[in-house]
């Protein structure tokens, strides 16, 4: 049978047990980044400051996405990717997020040839709520001390993080699980961690959404 | 269903003895593309589905929808000795933003960058001034604004100096806004492409035939 599949945001909790799961859905419910931890599409609040010319940049909270197969495949769900679809080289220009603005993804590998090519989400279990100073700033995900632990430790992971225009189509997609779905029975997919950084000179304001696109296998 | 994308193919495998291997069998059950004995197989096709065959599947208790498009292309390949037969399906799931203009009743993607620019001068300042607003693709219509008291039209609320039309001044010049084009939507969108081929292993490399076919029945070799 074909596979029951839904995309979800996890946020809040201490860790995946009491995270909470927000189902990104037909209803149209796209994902909004603040400087708090919150699912929500819509808010106004806790925006993402711009910085001044002295103060560098600032990021976003970061967000964590994945794939849930709440029916299994016939066989099997695998090859798991990601990609957006932008109109400029990349959403800095888009959105006019100033110098050094982006939108950036945490990946494991050194090159983006491999995050192309090999696993660069982390499993569920290993989920990390964001965190930083709510209204101010949020982490970075590769700040050493309080970043991503899948990607702030560049002496075993070689991780790091990479601007999402690295990914913008299908052959060009960001690996997020190479191989099966964990599972028999369906479940969740492997994790991708996603944060919005804004530069001094950006442009204030509620930026138009831009599309975000998973890919799975199925047979 | 929530949550799945219908199917619009399904594969049937023949075999040198004469029988075959469908993917579902008469009772609705379903048989894994693994189940093949590729021993003995010699055509393999995609083939849209009957009516009635959708209908069945829809109503069975799985979480699978099928639907009957009677226009789409029948793909078929012979599978010779030490061929074996490819078939998957990439689903994508996608959230994307639209406009609906309220002008020609077209919807419209924005992407806030290109093709969305308006331009107008300030002539008190002498200043020319770019902005970036949804603009419908169609028939270019975008939001404007008129003087509530004169009725006088600007292109952005910006084009009047501080908001308010300079004819009638700061005490009556106030502005109203006509909104066209700038309420947004939000949705998912869901569609599949069927991979369909054959590979053979010769001299320790694989030789792989590989088409990608739409929903629509298009067809791309790889």
């Amino acid at each position: 049978m074909v596979a029951v599949v839904q995309v979800e945001e996890i946020s809040n909790g201490t860790g995946i047990g009491d995270a909470y799961f927000t189902v990104k859905d037909a209803s149209g419910s796209p994902s909004r980044y603040y400087t708090a931890d919150n699912s929500s599409s819509s808010l106004t609040t806790n925006p993402i400051p711009i910085p001044t010319e002295d103060a560098g940049y600032s990021g976003s909270y970061w967000k964590t996405h994945c794939i849930n197969a709440t029916s299994p495949a016939t066989e099997y769900i695998k090859d798991i990717r990601w990609y957006i679809t932008i109109a400029s080289s990349n959403v800095g220009d888009q959105w006019l997020l100033g110098t050094s603005g982006d939108l950036v993804i945490g990946i494991s590998n050194n090159t983006i040839a491999e995050a192309k090519a090999s696993t660069q989400g982390f499993p569920s279990s290993a989920y990390e709520p964001s965190d930083g100073v709510e209204g101010t700033f949020g982490y970075f995900i590769t700040d050493d001390s309080n970043g991503h632990s899948y990607y702030n430790d560049a002496s075993t992971l070689s991780g790091g993080a990479t601007s999402t225009c690295d990914f913008t189509s299908l052959a060009d997609a960001y690996y997020v699980q190479a191989g099966n779905l964990q599972g028999v029975s369906g479940g969740r997919s492997y994790c991708i961690a996603t944060q919005v950084i804004v530069g001094s000179g950006a442009t204030q304001g509620v930026k138009p959404d831009i599309t975000a696109t998973f890919v799975y296998s199925e047979v | 269903m929530s949550g799945t994308r219908p199917l619009v193919y399904h594969w049937i495998a023949y075999y040198n003895d004469g029988t075959k291997l469908d993917q579902f069998n008469k009772d609705l059950s379903e048989n894994g593309f693994s189940k093949i004995d590729n021993n003995k197989l010699n055509k393999i096709g995609l083939y849209p589905f009957s009516k009635k065959l959708a209908e069945g599947i829809t109503r069975s208790n799985s979480s699978t929808v099928a639907l009957s498009l009677g226009f789409l292309p029948v793909y078929e390949l012979e599978i010779k000795d030490g061929e074996r037969p490819i078939y998957y399906r990439d689903c994508f799931i996608s959230q994307e933003q639209f406009h609906v203009c309220n002008s020609c009743k077209k919807e419209f993607n924005y992407d806030g960058y290109n093709n969305h620019i308006i331009k107008y001068k300030d002539d008190q300042l002498g200043i020319k001034y770019n902005e970036v607003v949804p603009i419908c693709p169609n028939c270019g219509a975008h939001d404007y604004f008129t003087c509530k008291s004169c009725g006088k039209e600007f292109q952005s609320f910006n084009e009047a100096l501080h908001g308010m039309c300079p004819d009638c001044g700061r005490s009556k010049g106030y502005l109203g806004q006509h909104n066209i084009t700038s309420k947004q939507y939000s949705r998912e969108r869901r569609w599949n492409y069927y991979y369909f081929g054959k590979q053979n292993t010769i001299k320790g490399t694989n030789i792989k035939f590989l088409m990608k076919i739409s929903e629509s029945g298009d067809c791309v070799v790889t």
